[in-house]
């Protein structure tokens, strides 16, 4: 992973030299082996404050190979207990777009965050909205904000814009109106 | 009970008006009479209701202010301050209600985004005149500090007309209520139409009918 782009002046990212929690590893090792070859990485991220039940994070990267998500969603979702699917983050990097998910486990607590990589000129992927119902909105606002495709979305459609609008605002190279241009 | 409109009935004479059609069928008729009897003085009669009815009328509409209970933003919470019971704005008279056909003010308290514009503006349209606007923070005012998003309306005067401007972010209930005051006064300084002549220009020169 590329270190991110700071501002001039901004002070540093915090860098944890804290042990992730046994659990995590437990869970990343699980990961390895049962998806060898499909996963391109996965880490068991360092908490930056200990004692917090949130700080505990896996992190799946699956680059551009996208394919065995659903299925690996379904395996999280059936032998792991994960039953949450709290966020659906869309990232554009100019030439690239990142999406990631984040799930939740109630009885461990866990996060994992599953991040892809799709091409910028037609961003496609697998939607989370088979495995997890709750995940139908979120990936419709990032459809709707940066024209993420879902594959096997059973509704995907605009959510927060009207559904005339032209374009992704939160793309980075989308053009803004003027003040006054409209209305 | 069926009325004669040609017959005309004397005062006192016992008849009771049950039905608003026959009070309307009666009132036309007086008025149709006197027009062509003696205009000069049914002008003159006209203008001398208009103008001691149209006084109380006046009053009675600022005392009775009644906006709309629409909240968009975070500025409805202090428009929820003050219709509670520290600022206490039903005193002047001022009561929230849910719906917009018996409204007198429409409150715009927050950011208007681009698919609630459409929203707004067919609120406005089914208030029943008169009726007033007013524009309660800076987002209402000018889209405020979402000034430069994607998705902001820059103000509410770009969908309806707006009376009065209550600038803050968001502003205090002390605020509203002066704004409310001012609608007051305004309300107060309009032109006394009790006939509602002025209403019928109005919409004779928005429609084009003669």
């Amino acid at each position: 992973m590329a270190a991110p782009m700071l501002p001039p002046g901004a002070p540093p990212l915090p860098v944890s030299t804290l042990p992730p929690a046994p659990e995590c590893v437990e869970l990343a090792t699980r990961i390895e082996s049962a998806w060898k070859g499909k996963v391109k990485s996965v880490r068991a991220m360092n908490p930056l404050n200990p004692g917090i039940q949130a700080e505990k994070n896996v992190f799946v990267a699956f680059e551009s190979e996208t394919g065995a998500m659903p299925a690996f969603w379904k395996w999280l979702r059936d032998k792991e207990k994960f039953d949450h699917c709290s966020v659906v983050v869309a990232i554009d990097h100019m030439d690239r777009i990142e999406v990631k998910h984040l799930l939740f486990s109630y009885t461990t607590h866990i996060t994992v965050e599953t991040s892809a990589m799709c091409d910028r000129m037609d961003p496609e992927m697998p939607s989370a909205s088979l495995a997890w119902r709750g995940a139908n909105w979120l990936e419709r606002e990032q459809f709707d904000l940066m024209g993420v495709k879902f594959i096997d979305h059973p509704d995907l459609r605009r959510v927060l814009l009207p559904d005339d609008w032209i374009g992704h605002p939160l793309r980075k190279d989308y053009e803004f109106r003027q003040a006054g241009e409209w209305w | 009970m069926d009325l004669d409109p040609a017959r005309d009935y004397a005062e006192g004479e016992g008849v009771l008006f049950t039905r608003s059609k026959e009070l309307l069928l009666r009132a036309q008729n007086a008025i149709e009479r006197s027009l062509v009897e003696a205009p000069i003085v049914s002008t003159y009669v006209r203008r001398l209701v208009n103008n001691s009815m149209g006084q109380i009328l006046r009053v009675g509409q600022a005392a009775s202010i009644w906006p709309l209970h629409l909240g968009i933003a975070c500025c409805a919470i202090e428009m929820a301050a003050m219709g509670a019971s520290r600022f206490d704005a039903e005193r002047l008279g001022i009561l929230f209600w849910s719906s917009p056909r018996q409204c007198d003010v429409l409150f715009i308290n927050g950011t208007i985004s681009r698919k609630f514009a459409p929203r707004l503006r067919m609120l406005y349209d089914q208030m029943a005149e008169p009726k007033w606007s007013m524009a309660v923070g800076n987002c209402a005012i000018s889209g405020g500090p979402f000034f430069e998003g994607y998705n902001t309306v820059l103000g509410a005067d770009q969908i309806i007309p707006v009376d009065v401007y209550v600038p803050g972010c968001p502003p205090r209930p002390e605020a509203m209520l002066f704004g409310l005051i001012k609608l007051q006064e305004k309300i107060l300084m309009q032109r006394p139409d009790f006939l509602g002549t002025g209403i019928r220009q109005e919409l004779a020169r928005e429609t084009g009918a003669q």
